[in-house]
């Protein structure tokens, strides 16, 4: 494999260009007449200083002028202007060729009446007087000043012909160019400037110029000369094509910079063999970032042509970079430093300068590192498309491409590996990870919100009936019209809470939550085809059989374990006197709103089991691994509470790591009927039983009173949200997780053998 | 002749009609350049200060008629203002915020007055006080003098910081100044003192006037290399499409080989291109105009300012200087083309050029002097250097009629040259050898 | 061995330019694949060498599948076409170092290889010489034994007789034969009726995509109740072509 890349490599570097290259004597002459014109452009700066002196005193033209503009002029100006008298001070056309004709370089335009308006008490408009410049005068600040110095002066000249004279301005004004900048700036020599804006200029347009001759033309010259063809007939991986086509180039592109270092040396910098290394090693750098964009470009072009066409808007922007880092005094931002193009310029000044920084130098190495990997990559996979649209480009280009997608979808779908399999679900054909994920958040935020919306019309119908009902609404509006989001939140949450004391609300909620359940069914069994079993719901049909007995037992001992790790929470905060229970809270009339709640909770907890436990894990797994099946779904799960009231980070950490440690049970079980009852029973109890908060929704109908102790502490008992918002939860879950860790290592053998 | 006209149409054709071809001759290069037009500014703008935000003016200690002022401006794109306490400034200053501030390309205009001798320092000199004593001064006939003193603080490494600074001097000092005159002024004006006249209250001609020689002035110095680097590689990719891919085709062989004179291939196809080339320039020195024109907020980075408006008679001068350039760079690159056989060749020899061109750029635009009288025989770059003269409204017509006539007789010597070497290619005894 | 099993390829996704190949061509044997301009012949020799992919069914060389082991069929076999052309700067010496150094064959065997095939078709005298100087039958000649390099097992040869001369037709034939002979599979397409005759043990005859017979040159002409093979071609043609159908794919 090396020597195929390495005599890739040698080919590449002799190729074509190289150093047989006929220069054609026209292409010489060109060359000659440019240094010629250089020469001519420096004797022009000699010439120039000579230029300066002899310049005339340029003509001024007025319009009208006043006898007082007279006098004001006589005592202020060494020369005269050309008077002209006209009423169309307007008529820029022709006050142009007027300028023209006198070669005068500004027209001041006064209106005809001028002094009669200045005399006429009487008369309290300003009259206006116009100004024109030359428009064939390219320094405008010239006949700008010369107008303004002119009017000024005659300004103060009628002033002071009443008698009132200004000695100087009302204030006088500076730019202060030191105070916030104490300290001595570089004295700027020559060799910095070489250092600062020639060399590297020259040496990254030498190397971005070698690139392009050696890197575009490398594969685009190959096709051009249709010997591209043997190349991909010949049985090389492409990543040794593309491997031994960047290390040819790569020489090619470095040579001419080593080159260009002994004259560093001869421009007198005072930089040492140090600099001088540190100066090749940048270029290193930036010619590995080259060689590897030219490369590209040159498998993407059809011909040379192409290819170079397709480079200049990168020549092009590099030159931008170059131009603006050349502009750029004073401090940098260090992380100019760091990035490709910006770096390599800044760090061949800093090295000639002898101002590297190591961290700058190291993060460039890496920065650089990664785009050429990255770019080579690409590259690498543009050339599994070229094998086949060698010969026949546009047509079957589309085709390939779609045959290509069928292919490894097939190849991925037979491929996934048993232990990524969950619930026995296996895969038709694989989304693309993307659309897996957001099918995956969108699919129950929509079902959520439809169901529960439909189960929300019932209670609103039923309180609209009711006679107050708009004077309330009336009221709301008004208070919300200028509450903040917080009080919004908080005002809906008060109405949910009036809501939830109603046993129909619960009712119909319960009634919402069976149809959640059913829609899930009816994707699972009717639009994707599977069977039940893949929803985390085994029958006596699925293989391993789930007999109905077994279903109840699971359930049964769901029950159990929610019930016991929310009472083991209650202990723990009891214990540590963050809350206490005051008495029996449940009343004769509220029997009816407590058996509701019991309706509402077993759907509730299912349905959100189904969801993200049955539903999305094992979707999720088989598409990123269970591992990810279970972070993604115990993510969305944590991530749907989103909007609840209190929620803070914690709470989130802990909806997390419930939702994983119930993930994490259903596996080992293999069904989710234990974390459908768990699930429920957590949250009847929690709320209905021991009487706390449940996600942020509070509960009535509650068997005990419980109310936070005196010293409670929020991050304890999480305040607002519930216990779930609180450091008790995390810990009861985090031991759960630990626990059933224990006992899957323990059941492991006996698992295996049940799979086999 | 007719022939070469038919060579030239079906050249013309060839290229129009390959939208691919059209869309990179045309419409690529000036996308870039429009494109590096606009962000040139913006990045420029974020290197030097880190942000895209405007710059503050800070008014450090202003005084109420100031405030009033400020108050009846409107709000300005180029810059935001800010008042500033003069206690809250000396803390800014010991503890380096004002620094990072004017890094940011804000400036700090300080308020304040020199004591004066004969005031006892119980009440200290003020701004305002100065002010009022001027111009009480100078309405009783006294002999008016200021104490009175703003200063702005920048930070001298930052080129935005002192553009802002020299935005409030140029904008805001001299209109601050009639107000004071209009408000605090009062008594001297009622005096007979204050403005006698208004200047340019109406006069939009010099308006625009003021901005197109700012414009035309770097236009002068970016657009010539910019033009000629573009015209250039349109030049060599249409002539090695015209004349080195059809020699590899063959189908060159092809027309070499009908009774066609070779100075008619030459002439038809050099046309062509060179009418191509013409019409690149064209569009681009059209998209340079409405970049100009829609550079609304004039950053001080920009490569072209508002306002750029080349008159009839310069738009006619540069056409004919891009013409007559065009005309040799396309016989230019005819000749190295036959010269060299291969293509890889014949690329390497077509952009050592279009390296040239490139350091043109640097070099127009760093140069500052007008042209040396000989450098207008030189070829290519006596056309380049004619046409920043001619932005620069510097050119005379003796100048531009040497430019012409230098290109025309080059172009006639090229125009030889590159009949020889086809002829000699294209003889049947050569292509008996080549094969 | 090349098997071919219901093999289409379509650009388009109405137009077939190969439609339902099938065939089979065993060590020691050469298979003609006959066929007018544009009846699909090179796309079909472009996807037995794994160039290109085909829509539909699927090619074996060797037991591997050209679709996935690409690479690995590449090393047994040696394709040569019109459209592979040599880089007209480099001598025929230098090609054949380059190409055996990229077949990964040793120092050793390519030096005796290069002798041995210079030798048979005549180059040695030309070896140093460039590429550009040289005739379009001696590139011709270079270019076979650069395709055979590593002495496939498997020899796909598209139109290896145009633009030679009869001599060196002559030769190119007779190292055919020599191949077959020494028991490599030799798939060959061609348009000359003579050099198919005379080399080819089957034919295949593939018009508008499709193969409407095959058989040994006799069998042919005895299907067609012709006398000569060129007329039992025409017959076929005739039969088998619809006018209009296959425009994409010229040749």
């Amino acid at each position: 494999m090396r020597s195929v890349i390495f005599t890739l490599a040698k080919k590449t570097f002799s190729a074509g260009i190289g150093f047989k290259t006929r220069i054609s004597a026209i292409t010489f002459l060109a060359v000659l007449l440019f240094f010629v014109s250089l020469l001519f452009i420096a004797a022009s700066y000699s010439l120039d200083l000579g230029d300066d002196t002899e310049s005339e005193q340029p003509n001024i033209v007025v319009f009208n002028a006043p006898t007082s503009f007279y006098e004001s002029f006589d005592e202020n100006e060494q020369r005269a202007f050309i008077n002209i008298e006209s009423s169309t001070i307007y008529d820029f056309v022709s006050i142009n060729r007027t300028m023209r004709e006198q070669n005068a370089i500004a027209t001041i335009a006064f209106p005809s009446n001028f002094d009669n308006q200045l005399n006429d008490d009487t008369d309290s408009s300003v009259p206006d007087v116009l100004t024109y410049i030359n428009p064939d005068v390219t320094d405008s600040s010239e006949p700008e000043d010369i107008c303004e110095y002119v009017l000024r002066s005659y300004s103060s000249y009628l002033v002071a012909q009443k008698g009132l004279e200004l000695r100087d301005e009302p204030f006088r004004f500076a730019i202060n160019r030191t105070t916030l900048q104490p300290e001595e700036r570089a004295f700027e020599t020559p060799q910095s400037t070489a250092a600062r804006m020639i060399i590297p200029l020259l040496l990254i347009i030498i190397i971005t110029y070698a690139a392009m001759s050696s890197g575009v033309n490398s594969i685009a010259g190959e096709k051009e000369k249709g010997t591209f063809y043997g190349l991909m007939l010949a049985p090389i991986k492409h990543h040794e094509l593309v491997l031994g086509h960047l290390l040819g180039i790569f020489l090619r592109t470095i040579l001419p910079a080593v080159l260009f270092m002994p004259l560093i040396m001869l421009m007198r910098i005072n930089v040492g063999l140090s600099g001088i290394l540190l100066t090749l090693y940048v270029c290193v750098l930036f010619a590995l970032v080259m060689t590897t964009v030219t490369f590209m470009f040159s498998v993407l072009g059809r011909n040379i042509l192409a290819a170079q066409t397709a480079f200049l808007p990168v020549f092009l922007m590099i030159l931008v970079i170059c131009v603006m880092s050349m502009q750029r005094e004073g401090t940098i931002y260090s992380i100019y430093k760091q990035l490709p193009f910006f770096g390599h310029y800044h760090a061949i000044t800093d090295a000639l300068l002898g101002n590297s920084q190591l961290a700058d130098l190291l993060l460039l190495t890496f920065t650089s590192i990664l785009m050429s990997t990255v770019v080579a990559l690409i590259t690498i996979r543009l050339l599994r498309y070229e094998a086949f649209t060698v010969v026949y480009d546009s047509e079957s280009k589309v085709f390939i491409a779609a045959e290509k997608r069928a292919h490894k979808e097939a190849r991925r779908a037979a491929a996934i590996p048993s232990k990524n399999i969950v619930f026995g679900y296996r895969p038709k054909r694989l989304r693309r990870a993307m659309r897996t994920i957001s099918t995956h958040f969108w699919m129950p935020l929509a079902i959520l919100s439809f169901f529960q919306t439909l189960s929300l019309i019932g209670p609103i119908l039923n309180f609209l009936k009711q006679e107050d009902a708009y004077k309330i609404i009336i009221d709301a509006t008004a208070t919300l019209r200028n509450a903040s989001a917080d009080q919004v939140s908080s005002s809906i949450s008060e109405i949910m809470s009036t809501f939830m004391s109603q046993p129909t609300f619960l009712l119909s909620m319960a009634i919402s939550y069976y149809l959640m359940i059913g829609a899930y069914i009816l994707i699972v069994t009717k639009i994707e085809k599977n069977k039940l079993s893949t929803l985390g719901f085994p029958t006596s049909g699925s293989t391993p059989s789930f007999p109905l007995r077994k279903a109840f037992k699971s359930y049964g001992r769901g029950l159990l374990l929610g019930l016991s790790m929310i009472t083991s929470v209650y202990l723990i905060l009891f214990a540590s006197g963050q809350i206490r229970p005051i008495g029996i809270r449940l009343q004769k009339q509220e029997i009816g709103l407590f058996f509701a709640y019991v309706l509402m909770w077993i759907p509730q907890g299912a349905a959100e089991e189904v969801m993200m436990r049955g539903y999305m894990l094992p979707r999720t797994s088989a598409r990123f691994g269970v591992p990810a099946g279970v972070f993604l779904s115990s993510l969305f799960f944590s991530l749907l509470h989103f909007a609840n009231t209190g929620f803070s980070f914690l709470a989130f950490m802990n909806l997390l790591l419930i939702a994983m440690f119930f993930a994490l049970y259903s596996l080992t079980t293999g069904e989710i009927y234990t974390v459908c009852a768990a699930h429920t029973a957590w949250n009847f109890a929690q709320g209905n039983i021991l009487g706390m908060s449940v996600s942020g929704g509070i509960g009535s109908a509650s068997v005990l009173d419980t109310q936070y102790g005196s010293s409670a502490i929020d991050l304890w008992t999480g305040g607002a949200f519930g216990p779930e918002g609180g450091l008790a939860v995390t810990l009861i879950s985090v031991i759960s997780i630990l626990i059933l860790a224990i006992y899957w290592k323990k059941t492991e053998k006996k698992r295996m053998i049940g799979i086999a | 002749m007719n022939s070469a006209w038919n060579i030239f149409r079906w050249e013309l054709r060839r290229v129009l009609t390959n939208w691919r071809q059209a869309m990179t001759i045309f419409v690529i290069p000036s996308f870039v350049l429009l494109l590096v037009l606009y962000l040139f500014p913006l990045l420029m703008d974020f290197m030097a200060t880190g942000n895209l935000g405007r710059p503050t003016l800070y008014f450090v200690n202003s005084p109420t008629s100031f405030s009033e002022y400020i108050n009846t401006k409107p709000a300005n794109l180029s810059y935001k203002t800010s008042d500033m306490d003069e206690s809250m400034f000396a803390v800014a200053l010991l503890d380096g915020s004002a620094k990072a501030l004017a890094e940011q390309g804000s400036a700090f205009v300080v308020f304040s007055s020199f004591p004066r001798y004969e005031d006892n320092k119980d009440s200290a000199t003020s701004f305002e006080g100065e002010l009022e004593r001027y111009y009480l001064n100078a309405s009783s006939d006294n002999q008016a003098g200021s104490l009175a003193f703003i200063s702005v603080l920048v930070d001298p490494d930052n080129m935005k910081s002192t553009i802002t600074a020299k935005i409030f001097e140029m904008e805001i000092l001299p209109e601050y100044k009639d107000f004071l005159s209009d408000t605090v002024g009062n008594e001297y004006v009622s005096a007979g003192g204050g403005r006698q006249f208004s200047i340019n209250v109406f006069n939009p001609f010099s308006e625009i006037m003021l901005h197109r020689s700012v414009a035309n002035a770097s236009a002068a110095r970016v657009l010539p290399a910019a033009l000629f680097l573009l015209l250039y590689y349109c030049i060599y990719s249409i002539a090695f499409d015209a004349i080195g891919a059809e020699r590899e085709r063959g189908f060159l062989a092809k027309v070499a080989l009908t009774p066609v004179r070779k100075i008619d291939i030459i002439v038809g196809k050099a046309g062509a291109v060179a009418l191509i080339g013409l019409l690149n320039s064209v569009s681009i020195i059209v998209v340079f105009i409405i970049a100009s024109w829609t550079n609304f907020s004039n950053n001080p980075f920009s490569l072209i300012p508002f306002g750029f408006t080349p008159f009839p008679l310069q738009m006619a001068s540069i056409l004919l200087l891009i013409t007559c350039a065009a005309v040799v760079l396309s016989l230019f690159c005819f000749i190295v083309i036959f010269s060299c056989n291969r293509p890889q060749d014949v690329i390497l020899n077509l952009q050592i050029p279009l390296l040239i061109f490139l350091v043109y750029f640097f070099v127009n635009i760093y140069r500052s002097t007008s042209s040396h009288p000989f450098e207008v025989f030189i070829p290519i770059h006596g056309a380049l250097t004619m046409m920043r003269e001619v932005l620069l409204n510097n050119a005379s017509t003796s100048e531009m009629i040497t430019v012409v006539a230098s290109h025309v007789a080059i172009a006639i010597i090229l125009l030889v040259i590159c009949r020889k070497i086809f002829k000699s290619s294209y003889s049947y005894n050569e292509i008996e050898e080549r094969r | 061995m090349i098997e071919v099993f219901n093999v289409a390829k379509a650009y388009k996704a109405n137009i077939n330019v190969v439609n339902d190949v099938s065939f089979k061509v065993c060590p020691g044997e050469i298979l003609g694949l006959l066929g007018p301009n544009g009846a699909g012949k090179t796309t079909l020799m472009q996807m037995v060498s794994t160039l290109l992919k085909p829509s539909s069914g699927h090619i074996l060389i060797s037991g591997m599948n050209t679709a996935t082991d690409a690479l690995e069929i590449k090393k047994h076999m040696g394709f040569l076409t019109t459209e592979v052309r040599l880089d007209p700067d480099s001598t025929p010496n230098r090609l054949f170092d380059y190409f055996g150094r990229l077949y990964r064959i040793d120092k050793k065997t390519s030096a005796a290889r290069k002798i041995e095939s210079f030798e048979r078709f005549g180059i040695t005298p030309f070896a140093d010489k460039k590429i550009s100087q040289l005739s379009t039958g001696m590139r011709q000649k270079i270019s076979i034994s650069i395709s055979l390099i590593h002495n496939p097992e498997v020899v796909i040869f598209d139109e290896p007789t145009n633009g030679l001369d009869i001599l060196s037709s002559h030769q190119v034939q007779n190292y055919l034969k020599h191949l077959r002979d020494t028991g490599h599979t030799v798939l060959l397409s061609t348009h000359i009726f003579s050099v198919a005759e005379a080399l080819c043990n089957r034919i295949a005859v593939l018009i508008d995509g499709k193969i409407v017979a095959s058989g040994t040159t006799q069998e042919l002409i005895q299907l067609t109740s012709t006398t000569r093979f060129e007329d039992a071609f025409l017959e076929l043609y005739a039969l088998h072509h619809i006018e209009g159908v296959s425009k994409k794919g010229e040749t």
